[in-house]
């Protein structure tokens, strides 16, 4: 009886530390990221990401990474956005500069959550500058404002949304809107370039990243 | 006792080996991460996995009282195109009693739209799916019925459209099929002009299929 007992135990105790075991490795192993060649410099409590050595792919995919480390939702008042994480590179003189002042350019792209209308998921693309922040580790939110966005973006093919006070702007375009008015939001891009060449991170490369998808809420303001 | 509480273990453990949390594909050389299934002509969700309905078939198809009787025989042809390729029962349809507009609803309807009611007067139907995780959950089918007229044999002016034709591809869109490129003769190709007969999936369109519900 004893026998059998401590048996019942053992077999317990190896059931569940199996199940511990393939629970953690499926659900709670986070992707490892073999991708990063570039080096970290921590200043002030701030992480800088330096790509300044790095070419071909292994740039491309640190900077990735690099970005993914900044991706954030920004809400506002009345308006939603995003920031991408900053990082360093070399510019043509071979100065080590940020991110934005060798691309210039930001997309962000977004796609509706659980819905489709005749095989194509809503679509919004935000194209803008790309702006460090004051203290220079994100590349700053394009805010979309929320009030009337359904509105604008069904009116208008190319919406030019002021930016600051200084005269910027970006522009939200969209695709496959119909009837319904979607309010979760996937970020299945985010693109920095300039004319010659583009850093483009997708939806699934960012998931991996973050271990889930990035959403945005888009409920219009009341 | 013992058995039960073992069984309640190994069911933990079948659970949380087992649970659905999906995941994205492989890193390649250039990319960190990819989808995670082929897209085989499907919608995909966040993660890369084709939507569909998975064991939910057939699937519970109402027809608004709009939608006029003739044609209940043309979206049963059209469905059965679909069926013959899989050889089974996808759909089963039942004319709704009362009425309603398109909304989310957790039903699958079929409409006959007039007034059309959306500013793309272009299209001539537009289905619409919802889904949770990677199943489909809901579709709707709503035809222009403000903008086009529609023949089943012969057509009374240069401007009609092929109503099956039309109606297999929204019911392909309603198992989850998304628009293919241009190039093929797919059931599937985004435009179908006026006079057009294109109610034959393809061997293209087959291999879609049978790639998802097979």
């Amino acid at each position: 009886m004893k026998t059998s007992k401590s048996r019942f135990l053992i077999g317990l105790a190896l059931l569940l530390l199996g199940g511990i075991y393939l629970g953690g490795r499926l659900f709670l192993q986070k992707r490892h990221v073999a991708s990063f060649d570039g080096t970290i410099t921590t200043s002030n409590g701030a992480s800088y990401y330096d790509l300044s050595e790095l070419t071909g792919t292994a740039f491309l995919k640190s900077a990735k990474v690099a970005m993914s480390q900044g991706l954030q939702v920004q809400l506002g008042a009345a308006t939603a956005g995003l920031t991408v994480g900053n990082f360093l590179v070399k510019n043509s003189q071979g100065s080590k500069v940020y991110a934005c002042e060798v691309y210039p350019d930001l997309e962000i792209t977004l796609q509706a959550e659980g819905i489709a209308y005749s095989g194509s998921i809503p679509t919004i693309i935000v194209q803008g500058p790309c702006l460090n922040s004051d203290d220079g580790q994100t590349i700053q939110a394009l805010p979309l404002p929320l009030k009337g966005l359904y509105q604008n973006v069904r009116q208008n093919p190319m919406w030019k949304v002021p930016l600051g006070d200084r005269g910027d702007s970006f522009m939200v375009s969209a695709r496959f809107l119909y009837s319904e008015w979607p309010t979760a939001w996937n970020v299945v891009g985010v693109k920095l370039s300039n004319d010659q060449e583009s850093i483009a991170m997708d939806g699934y490369e960012i998931i991996s990243l973050l271990d889930q998808p990035l959403a945005l809420d888009l409920s219009e303001e009341p | 006792m013992k058995k039960y509480l073992l069984l309640g273990l190994l069911s933990v453990n079948v659970f949380l080996a087992c649970g659905r949390v999906p995941k994205v594909g492989p890193e390649t050389a250039e990319k960190l991460a990819t989808e995670s299934q082929k897209d085989c002509g499907f919608v995909q969700n966040s993660y890369g996995q084709r939507v569909s309905w998975k064991q939910s078939l057939p699937i519970k198809m109402y027809i608004d009282p709009m939608v006029p009787t003739e044609y209940d025989t043309v979206l049963r042809e059209a469905a059965k195109k679909w069926e013959d390729v899989l050889g089974r029962t996808l759909f089963v349809f039942e004319r709704a009693t009362w009425a309603s507009t398109p909304a989310k609803d957790n039903r699958n309807i079929v409409y006959w739209m007039n007034p059309w009611n959306n500013p793309d007067t272009k299209l001539q139907a537009m289905s619409s799916l919802s889904w949770t995780n990677n199943q489909l959950v809901e579709a709707d089918v709503k035809v222009d019925a403000q903008f086009y007229t529609y023949f089943v044999t012969y057509p009374n002016s240069n401007t009609d459209v092929h109503l099956l034709s039309l109606l297999v591809h929204e019911l392909g869109h309603v198992l989850g099929l998304k628009h293919l490129a241009n190039g093929s003769s797919s059931v599937m190709l985004s435009v179908l002009d006026y006079l057009v007969k294109r109610e034959i999936p393809t061997a293209e369109d087959i291999a879609d299929l049978k790639c998802e519900y097979n």
